[in-house]
C-alpha cells in the first residue's frame, strides 16, 4: 500500500468531498485496523468487539478533526490508537465496574469527552431518533452543515441547488421542523421540566 | 425566538467576540425563553452529530467489508522479508497451524466467538410486495441506517399485524435483539415461524438468540427443529453449528 502523508488524509477528510473523506477512511482502515485488533484480542476482547472499538475511534478522531482538536501534535497513528486504547480500556471498565475491580486510570487532555463524542445526553439521543424520522433532504442538509461542517458553497455544490441562499433557506426550515418535532415530543418536554 | 438562531448558534461555536459574548450571557440570564432555546439549539445540533456518527458507522461497515472482511491480509508491510526468512516464517506458521487445529478439535469454541460467527443482520426485503403501498418507508430507512431503537418505536406506533408481514416480523425481531431484548426478540422471531415460508429462518434467528445469551440446550432444540425440516441453507448451517456446540 502506498504510504500517504498525514496532512494529505487530513486535507481528504476536511474537503467537503464525501468520495475523498471516505477514501481517507479506507487508508487509515487498510492502516491501523490490524494494530487496534490486535490490542484488543491480546486485551480479552472480541474480533466483533474490536471492529466496534476501531470504527468509535475513528468517528471520534472525525470529530476531533472536524472541531480543530486534533492538534497535529502526534501522527495520526498514534492519536488513533490511543482513542482506541482508551474506548477499550473504558469499555473493560464498564464491564468491571460490575464488580469493582478497577477503576480508570486518569486520561490526557486531548482524550477527555471522547465516550461523550458517541453516546450523548437523554436529549441528544431523542433528537438523533427525530433526525432519522425527518426525511430527505433535511437529513442530508442537517448532517452536512453540523456533522461534517460543511459550507453552504459546499452543500450548494454538492446537492446542486441553485445558490448559497437557497441552501440556508433549506437548512433553516429544516431546523424548524426538527424544532417542531422535538417539541411536540413528550419525552422532551418531560425531560426540560425535571432540569 | 427563531430569530435569535444566528445569534444562539454563533454563541453555542465558541464565534463570539468577548463583549458579545457577555451581553449575550447576561440576556440569557434575565430571559429565561432565551436560555431555554440556547439549551434546545445546543440538544439539537448535537442530536444531528449523534445521527450523523449513526450514519458514519454504517459507511465504515461497508468499508470493513471490503478493506478487511474481503482482503484478510492487507496489513501494510514496512518492511521485506528475505526468502530465506519467508521460508521458516511459512514453516513455523504450518506447524503452529497444525497445533491449533489440533487444540481446536479437541476444545470447543466459546459460545461468544461462536455467536460471533454466525450472527449476521437480518436483510429485510423491503421491496416485496405490499411494503412500498403502506407506511413503512421511514421504517425500512431506520433498519437499513440500524438506527434499531427509533426504528422498533416506528413499528410500534403502527397498528401492524405482523403475522401478515413475516419479513417485517423477521426485521423487528433482529431490531430487538440489536438493544438487547433478547425475549421479545424471539417472541416476534415465533410470529414469523407460523407461516411455513419463513418457518426455517425465524427458526435460525431464534437460534442465534439463544446462543447470544449462552443457553446452549435452547439453541441446540432450535437448531434440531431446523435439521428435521426441509433441506434449505438453514439446514446446512444449522447442522454445522450444532457439530460444534
Amino acid at each position: 500500500m502506498t504510504k500517504i502523508r498525514d496532512a494529505i488524509l487530513l486535507d481528504w477528510i476536511t474537503s467537503g468531498l464525501p468520495r475523498q473523506r471516505d477514501q481517507a477512511f479506507e487508508y487509515l482502515y487498510g492502516c491501523h485496523y490490524h494494530s487496534v485488533e490486535s490490542h484488543i484480542l491480546r486485551n480479552k476482547g472480541t474480533l466483533e468487539e474490536a471492529k466496534d472499538i476501531f470504527q468509535d475511534g475513528l468517528i471520534v478522531f472525525y470529530n476531533q478533526v472536524l472541531n480543530g482538536k486534533f492538534k497535529k501534535e502526534s501522527t495520526i497513528k498514534t492519536y488513533l490508537f490511543a482513542i482506541c486504547k482508551n474506548l477499550w480500556l473504558k469499555r473493560l471498565s464498564k464491564k468491571r465496574s460490575k464488580t469493582n475491580i478497577e477503576l480508570l486510570p486518569d486520561q490526557p487532555a486531548d482524550q477527555v469527552g471522547i465516550v461523550e463524542i458517541l453516546i450523548g445526553n437523554e436529549e441528544e439521543q431523542l433528537v438523533a431518533t427525530l433526525v432519522a424520522k425527518l426525511g430527505e433532504p433535511c437529513r442530508e442538509i442537517l448532517t452536512l452543515f453540523y456533522y461534517d461542517r460543511f459550507s453552504m458553497k459546499q452543500i450548494k455544490e454538492l446537492l446542486e441547488l441553485a445558490s448559497e441562499q437557497v441552501v440556508k433557506n433549506k437548512k433553516l426550515k429544516c431546523m424548524k421542523k426538527l424544532r417542531q418535532m422535538v417539541l411536540n415530543h413528550p419525552h422532551y418536554v418531560r425531560e426540560l421540566k425535571k432540569q | 425566538m427563531e430569530a435569535h438562531w444566528e445569534h444562539i448558534e454563533k454563541y453555542l461555536a465558541g464565534e463570539m467576540a468577548k463583549k458579545e459574548r457577555e451581553n449575550f450571557e447576561k440576556a440569557m440570564e434575565e430571559n429565561e425563553a432565551l436560555a431555554e432555546e440556547v439549551t434546545l439549539v445546543k440538544n439539537m445540533t448535537n442530536g444531528i452529530r449523534l445521527y450523523g456518527n449513526t450514519k458514519l458507522k454504517v459507511k465504515l461497515d461497508e468499508i470493513h467489508e471490503k478493506t478487511i472482511k474481503s482482503q484478510p491480509n492487507t496489513q501494510p508491510r514496512s518492511f521485506t522479508v528475505n526468502r530465506v526468512m519467508a521460508i521458516a516464517a511459512t514453516v513455523a506458521l504450518l506447524i503452529t497451524a497444525y497445533g491449533i487445529w489440533q487444540w481446536n478439535a479437541q476444545i470447543p469454541l466459546s459460545t461468544q466467538a461462536l455467536y460471533d460467527q454466525y450472527q449476521e443482520t437480518y436483510s429485510w426485503d423491503f421491496h416485496q410486495r405490499g411494503n412500498q403501498e403502506s407506511n413503512l418507508g421511514t421504517a425500512y430507512q431506520l433498519y437499513k441506517e440500524q438506527a434499531f431503537s427509533a426504528f422498533v418505536d416506528e413499528i410500534k406506533q403502527q397498528s401492524i399485524d405482523l403475522s401478515e408481514n413475516p419479513p417485517l416480523a423477521l426485521a423487528l425481531g433482529y431490531a430487538f435483539e440489536a438493544i438487547g431484548q433478547g425475549d421479545k426478540a424471539r417472541t416476534t422471531y415465533q410470529i414469523a415461524e407460523k407461516n411455513p415460508l419463513f418457518k426455517q429462518e425465524a427458526l435460525w434467528y431464534q437460534a442465534l438468540s439463544f446462543l447470544k445469551e449462552d443457553n446452549r440446550e435452547a439453541t441446540r432444540r432450535k437448531l434440531q427443529l431446523i435439521i428435521s425440516g426441509d433441506g434449505s441453507v438453514y439446514v446446512k448451517k444449522a447442522t454445522e453449528l450444532l457439530e460444534k456446540l
